[in-house]
């Protein structure tokens, strides 16, 4: 805004009249209204209030609350301590210490210390005759006061041929750097024919076939085997031992139940897991674990009428003989479409859908369920396909309330209208016990899909679910040979691909063409017969002029002469035009020019006529003499004619 | 003979006796085959049918052919035989109803097939192009014959012309059709990996059933690059067939 306008309004606003000049700037004017001074009092109420707000804010952020700790963390403080400052102490001892020749029993160490921290040695000296290996080792911790007492065992198979007395010598081990001294243990072996010594408690481990297929889930089962039968305590840190199986743990359960024992029925207590072999070949399979007295980690399934009494807790690491496992690879011969791993028996529900009427892009759900006897956790869906009618989705997981079943849920979304069937799901598994393949492919479900809002035809609903019946029931088979090839072909590439095929489609155009531009030739020649003439004059006179040359040739004269009188006639035969025998010698020196007419040329023409007038007409010798001497001048008549021509 | 002269006569009598040695191997592979496949030798009579089928194909050896290959659980080459036979004979029943049979067993889609392809499948491959020449010469003929004789062009004349030439041009899709599907191949190796780029090493798209269809689009030294009807990618040339060979 220029300045003149400026002070031009502010002189307004004030009452004062303007001025042309430039004034010194004014005092500021103060609202003298009661609303202005409201409004200002307002404004400034506005930015102390702003103010407050934002110091509370500051204030806010400054005494936000510390970080809350990491409840790991917290959880790691709350547990005790791991007891590791007590007096470590060794313990050794078979179990039992005596047996007959060529039994086992258990060499056994136990430690008061971390099992990490015992520097347990691969080799233990023993006497030549005494057969040890190692066989398992485990480590559990127990309550004493505010800390958890460590407890390490090392487990190790030994076994004697030979009756005798054997002692494994104490030894040092090294444990928290310090050495600790293991005491000797004695292992006394009695002649086999010596009446059973009393046995030990023993873990016993049952797979539930031990001929399987990679991949075929097992189930083990470890029981405690006790000298009297009964149950008198549980296990705790049960582990399959073993390489070439995962051993799935969310399959694990513990149960007492009865068993017979010795004619009588006792309770037992037994632990059952599943292992699901990775590898082909014998496999190895142990199981070791920590007697738990009448404590059970977990849940319990108590089959029996009394409830279990059990001992205090005693733990005392056990393991088990091994047991093998056959391992066969699956068969691929006969391998199905849809395999997704499963092996064991299966059966499935018939799909159901969620509607028999859809809209195209409508997402249709279809449920079918699964039932196996055995255990389902690691069970995979097929996979929907790819098929051009609609557009699939993975199947996902729904609740069953049924045992050993599972549910999914197909996702399948119609793109076009019309009566559809739901795309045939191909999924199979391996049956272990036929060691076949088996198809369970999900059928085909039949919807009608609209692409519009109207109501579905019920008649073109009914319709689809005859067809789709009709087509359920006609499964096709393997056709019987042909008898005969058939017609044979040359070759299977078409003759569409080939040069050929264009040349064969415009070979005829060529000869249509042809002949089509020979009919307009002939038509023109039609109408322009003096072309013809000429053509033939032409064609006539060459022929006279060379049986003219071989007259004179062969000296005969008068056929020299009518030769040549032929040869003028025919060329200028289409100049009149004429019959040619019908010219004289006259209509021939009318074509030539005045000169040549009246010169030598026209006497040679004169000659030549009045020879072969004379004798074709007349009734003396003609005098042929001299007449091939005309040959040369006759050639020049000869070559003016042609030019004409 | 004085036209051909005594060269065009052996080289006609040496083709003959080819021909007719080709013919009887045929034949002689195609009764092996059948007596090899009825008493249970199912290896030995494919390779009877696809030595008939090499020297003298039809579509009875290829029929024969599946039949002994599906037998050897070797869908892929089944599938591929069925197809071959149907290409020769679009009529062969049996043909379709084992084709019909194997994919509903095998899980396999059939080939996607334009509207033309389609029309293409009604005849042999070879008629389409007869009817496509006979038509277009019968036109050629009409309109041309008539004036070269000095007769008059009557109106059965521009009749048969105009038809003729609608054959041909109704010919024309169909003829199309069978140039597109003689592009059309089966994967025959099992889990055939389609590839991103033409290499050996290049990362998986993902894995082909054997004996699925796929049209083969371009190709690039010893990889093809093709397309499913879900996916598309490159594989090595020995892992798709086509159709009519290559």
């Amino acid at each position: 805004m220029p300045i003149e306008m400026k002070n031009l309004i502010s002189a307004a606003q004030v009452g004062k009249a303007p001025t042309s000049k430039h004034q010194a700037p004014e005092k500021p004017q103060y609202p003298n209204s009661s609303r202005e001074r409201v409004l200002e009092l307002g404004a400034w109420m506005l930015v102390i209030g702003a103010s407050l707000l934002l110091l509370l804010r500051i204030d806010t952020y400054a005494q936000s609350p510390a970080p809350q700790p990491d409840p790991l963390m917290q959880l790691m403080i709350l547990q005790p301590q791991i007891d590791v400052s007590s007096a470590v102490e060794a313990l050794a001892m078979f179990d039992p210490p005596v047996i007959r020749a060529g039994e086992s029993a258990t060499y056994r160490v136990s430690i008061n210390a971390l099992k990490d921290s015992v520097a347990w040695p691969e080799q233990i000296a023993t006497p030549a005759k005494l057969l040890i290996k190692a066989t398992a080792r485990g480590e559990l911790f127990s309550q004493a006061g505010n800390k958890l007492k460590p407890l390490s065992s090392f487990n190790h198979r030994v076994g004697a041929v030979e009756p005798g007395s054997y002692s494994i010598p104490g030894f040092a081990v090294e444990v928290y750097g310090r050495s600790v001294t293991v005491p000797a243990a004695t292992l006394t072996v009695l002649p086999k024919t010596a009446p059973p010594p009393p046995a030990s408690t023993r873990l016993v481990i049952e797979p539930g076939a031990t001929n399987v297929f990679t991949g075929q889930p097992v189930s083990v089962r470890v029981t405690v085997q006790t000298p009297s039968g009964s149950i008198n305590q549980g296990l705790t840190q049960v582990k399959i031992n073993g390489d070439g199986f995962l051993t799935d743990n969310s399959s694990a359960r513990q149960a007492i139940s009865m068993q017979p024992h010795n004619g009588t029925n006792v309770a037992v207590y037994s632990y059952e897991v599943v292992l699901i072999p990775l590898t082909t070949g014998p496999l190895e399979v142990s199981a070791q674990g920590f007697t738990g007295g009448n404590q059970f980690g977990g849940p319990l399934a108590v089959q029996v009428q009394s409830s279990p009494t059990g001992s205090p807790p005693q733990p005392v690491l056990l393991d088990s003989d091994p047991v093998t496992l056959r391992v066969n690879p699956l068969p691929s011969a006969g391998k199905l479409p849809g395999f997704t791993g499963f092996i064991g028996t299966l059966t499935s529900d018939p799909p159901v859908i969620a509607t028999n009427m859809a809209r195209v892009g409508d997402p249709v759900k279809m449920t079918v369920t699964f039932h196996s006897q055995g255990s389902l956790t690691r069970f995979v869906p097929p996979p929907a396909p790819t098929v051009r009618e609609w557009q699939t989705f993975p199947p996902s997981p729904t609740p069953t309330r049924a045992p050993n079943s599972v549910n999914y849920t197909f996702t399948l979304t119609p793109l076009t209208n019309g009566t559809l069937t739901t795309p045939r799901i191909p999924f199979s598994y391996f049956d272990p016990q036929r060691a076949t393949y088996v198809d369970l492919t999900i059928p085909a479900v039949a919807l009608f899909v609209t692409n519009s809002e109207s109501v579905v035809d019920a008649e073109a609903w009914l319709l689809a679910n005859t067809l789709s019946e009709s087509e359920n029931n006609r499964k096709p088979t393997l056709s019987p040979l042909a008898t005969t090839p058939g017609r044979t072909a040359s070759t299977l590439i078409p003759m569409q691909t080939r040069a050929s095929f264009v040349l064969m489609l415009m070979s005829p155009l060529v000869v249509f063409g042809a002949l089509s531009a020979w009919d307009r030739r002939r038509r023109f020649l039609e109408q322009h017969p003096d072309i013809v003439r000429r053509r033939m004059a032409r064609r006539a006179f060459k022929r006279e002029r060379r049986a003219m040359e071989q007259a004179a040739a062969r000296g005969d004269a008068m056929g020299f002469a009518a030769r040549a009188v032929n040869a003028m006639r025919v060329a200028c035969a289409p100049h009149f035009p004429a019959e040619p025998r019908a010219l004289v010698g006259s209509d021939v020196l009318t074509l030539l020019d005045q000169a040549s007419r009246n010169g030598r040329v026209g006497e040679v023409v004169r000659t030549l006529f009045a020879v072969t007038d004379e004798s074709q007409f007349g009734r003396t010798t003609v005098e042929v003499e001299g007449l091939l001497k005309l040959r040369t001048d006759l050639n020049r008549v000869l070559d003016e004619l042609e030019a004409k021509l | 003979m004085p036209i051909l002269g005594s060269a065009g006569t052996t080289a006609i009598l040496l083709l003959a006796l080819v021909v007719r040695a080709e013919v009887a191997v045929g034949e002689h592979s195609f009764s092996a085959g059948v007596t090899a496949y009825e008493r249970g030798d199912f290896d030995t009579a494919a390779r009877a049918f696809h030595d008939s089928a090499s020297a003298q194909p039809a579509a009875g050896t290829f029929l024969n052919l599946g039949n002994a290959e599906w037998k050897r659980e070797r869908k892929a080459g089944a599938i591929l035989a069925w197809e071959r036979a149907l290409w020769l004979n679009p009529r062969e029943g049996n043909a379709k109803t084992n084709l019909a049979f194997a994919r509903s067993t095998a899980q396999l889609e059939s080939p996607q097939l334009a509207w033309h392809e389609v029309a293409s499948t009604w005849l042999p491959a070879d008629a389409w192009v007869w009817i496509a020449a006979v038509s277009l010469w019968l036109t050629g003929a009409m309109l041309v014959l008539p004036g070269i004789f000095r007769g008059r062009k009557s109106s059965w004349h521009q009749g048969v012309a105009a038809l003729g030439l609608g054959v041909f041009i109704l010919s024309l899709p169909a003829n199309f059709g069978v140039i597109t599907r003689s592009r059309t191949g089966f994967i025959t190796a099992m889990e055939t990996p389609l590839r991103l780029t033409p290499t050996a090493n290049a990362e998986m798209v993902t894995k082909l059933s054997a004996g699925e269809p796929a049209r083969l689009i371009r190709t690039r030294g010893n990889f093809l690059f093709i397309r499913t009807s879900h996916a598309e990618g490159w594989v090595a040339s020995e892992e798709l067939e086509l159709i009519c060979g290559r």
